[in-house]
């Protein structure tokens, strides 16, 4: 509802700001002016998701990016804080102002206990509908990815969902939400134009968290909702914490050790669990050594696998097919380490290391294993980072 | 060089996960045949030979065509069956 595509451009090609990109909006974009109703919404919200007591990180990068687009609109930060007791909510609330909220919206109630989506909808709605805000953000987690579409179904709003990247149109003052789309092959930018507020939830992880500021103040809003329990028909019975399976975390490790044919035995994938553990990352595979029953079939990344967006992804004596890379493409950078100089995985590695992985896997655990021990801070830039081969 | 991955990745397929619909009945028999010439004439690149004079299948590019076990003549160590329905090549515009 509300929504226009407004371009789609084949990732990598994307126009800069400058240059192609103004072309294309003016002669793309339909001109639509507000609804006088909701001109009057104003400020950028972001809803603090918390469990227990503790918030998820995603809801501070998300006030990192609306401070700066607040300072673009020349509006407020506002933070929308949910739990059952005011002591939690106290604690979120000052963390929130540290981060750059100016205002926190905290609704306290028994119900709010446990995530629910029908008493966080009633209260994240009617909080809408009293303060108007202009944009709601949300992170792109399980549990707000749940209530940002409830809420904007019943506020009969556009919600740009899994957004990596956030910005302003200072033209039409509407909020540029940017998600990738088809599995990431192509990037969408995607308007709100004649609705409000407008609603997105961003990715965990693609902003950066902003720098705090203890004891930063700011305004607190208290609003008592009108929760009946009896009304809400989810009931919480208990809570089964995820049993402890590492091959799950694979998509979600920061660095992930991955080996294909090239290590030639399956025992030597010991090798790169032990650098995954120093790196406290994960570790993965090619197709073909899964089916070689090498490694177990949860732990396969590419086309008919896994697709990971670590910060580093360390290949190992893969040779990098098509089928692999498409799951492996979004990682921050990527080593990759083959005997092969022809392989294909080198077309698209960020540092290429050819040779034996048998004598360059134990020299980097052996110097990662030397940095732990002494303990001293060393930043790359103060040190190369040396290895020495047997 | 294009690799024969490049060409494939063009295809459409639904790989039936953990059930190859081509199996090698007795690996033994690859590791003494002389020529292997399922590693040679499988268009999809599905045979490889390994370092150990082992013969590797991996049955997700496959094309069915058939020819790997009409090829086999020597051995007839290949049981080839179609994917189930709905997996396999499922080739747009063939």
């Amino acid at each position: 509802m509300g929504l226009s595509i407004l371009f789609a451009e084949q990732k990598g090609e994307r126009f800069t700001m400058a240059e192609g990109a103004e072309k294309t909006k003016s002669s793309k974009r339909k001109k639509i002016a507000l609804d006088p109703k909701l001109a009057e919404y104003r400020g950028i919200w972001v809803f603090i998701e918390q469990e227990e007591g503790i918030a998820h990180p995603v809801s501070w990068e998300l006030l990192g990016r609306a401070r700066y687009l607040a300072t673009t609109l020349e509006v407020e930060v506002a933070a929308v804080v949910f739990g059952e007791s005011q002591e939690k909510v106290e604690k979120i609330t000052a963390e929130a102002l540290s981060y750059g909220a100016d205002k926190v919206y905290q609704v306290v109630d028994p119900a709010l206990c446990d995530y629910r989506s029908d008493p966080y909808t009633d209260c994240l709605v009617n909080l809408v509908r009293k303060y108007k805000p202009e944009i709601l953000l949300l992170g792109a987690t399980a549990l707000s990815r749940d209530l940002a579409s409830s809420v904007a179904t019943l506020l009969e709003t556009g919600l740009t969902a899994d957004c990596t990247e956030l910005s302003i149109d200072v033209e039409s003052r509407s909020l540029e939400a940017t998600r990738p789309t088809f599995g990431g092959s192509l990037l969408c930018t995607i308007l709100t134009l004649n609705y409000r507020p407008q609603m997105a939830t961003a990715r965990p992880g693609v902003l950066p968290i902003p720098t705090a500021e203890p004891g930063r103040k700011g305004i607190v809003i208290r609003e008592q909702m009108q929760i009946d329990e009896e009304k809400i028909l989810t009931k919480v019975l208990s809570f089964i914490p995820e049993p402890y399976k590492t091959a799950e975390k694979l998509s979600t490790a920061e660095v992930v050790v991955g080996g294909g044919r090239g290590l030639k035995q399956p025992g030597h994938f010991a090798l790169l669990r032990e650098l995954a553990d120093l790196l406290g990352g994960e570790v993965g595979g090619t197709r073909p050594v899964v089916q070689a029953g090498w490694l177990e079939a949860e732990r396969q990344i590419g086309q008919t696998g896994k697709t990971i967006r670590p910060k580093i992804y360390i290949a190992v004596g893969i040779s990098g097919a098509i089928q692999h890379r498409v799951g492996i493409e979004k990682a921050g950078m990527i080593v990759a380490i083959n005997s092969d100089p022809n392989a294909p995985i080198f077309d698209y590695a960020d540092i290429g290391i050819v040779g034996d992985f048998l004598e360059i896997i134990p020299a980097l655990i052996r110097v990662l294993k030397k940095r732990q021990s002494t303990k001293t801070e060393l930043h790359a830039k103060d040190k190369p980072f040396e290895i020495e081969l047997k | 060089m294009i690799q024969v991955e490049e060409k494939l990745y063009q295809n459409r397929y639904r790989v039936d996960e953990g059930r190859p619909h081509i199996k090698i009945k007795d690996r033994e028999i690859c590791s003494l045949c002389s020529h292997k010439i399922c590693t040679v004439l499988c268009p999809a690149g599905c045979y490889r030979k390994g370092t150990d004079s082992a013969v590797s299948l991996i049955t997700d590019g496959c094309l069915e065509c058939g020819t790997c076990q009409v090829i086999c003549l020597e051995h007839k160590n290949i049981l080839w069956e179609y994917p189930r329905g709905g997996y396999g090549i499922l080739y747009k515009f063939g």
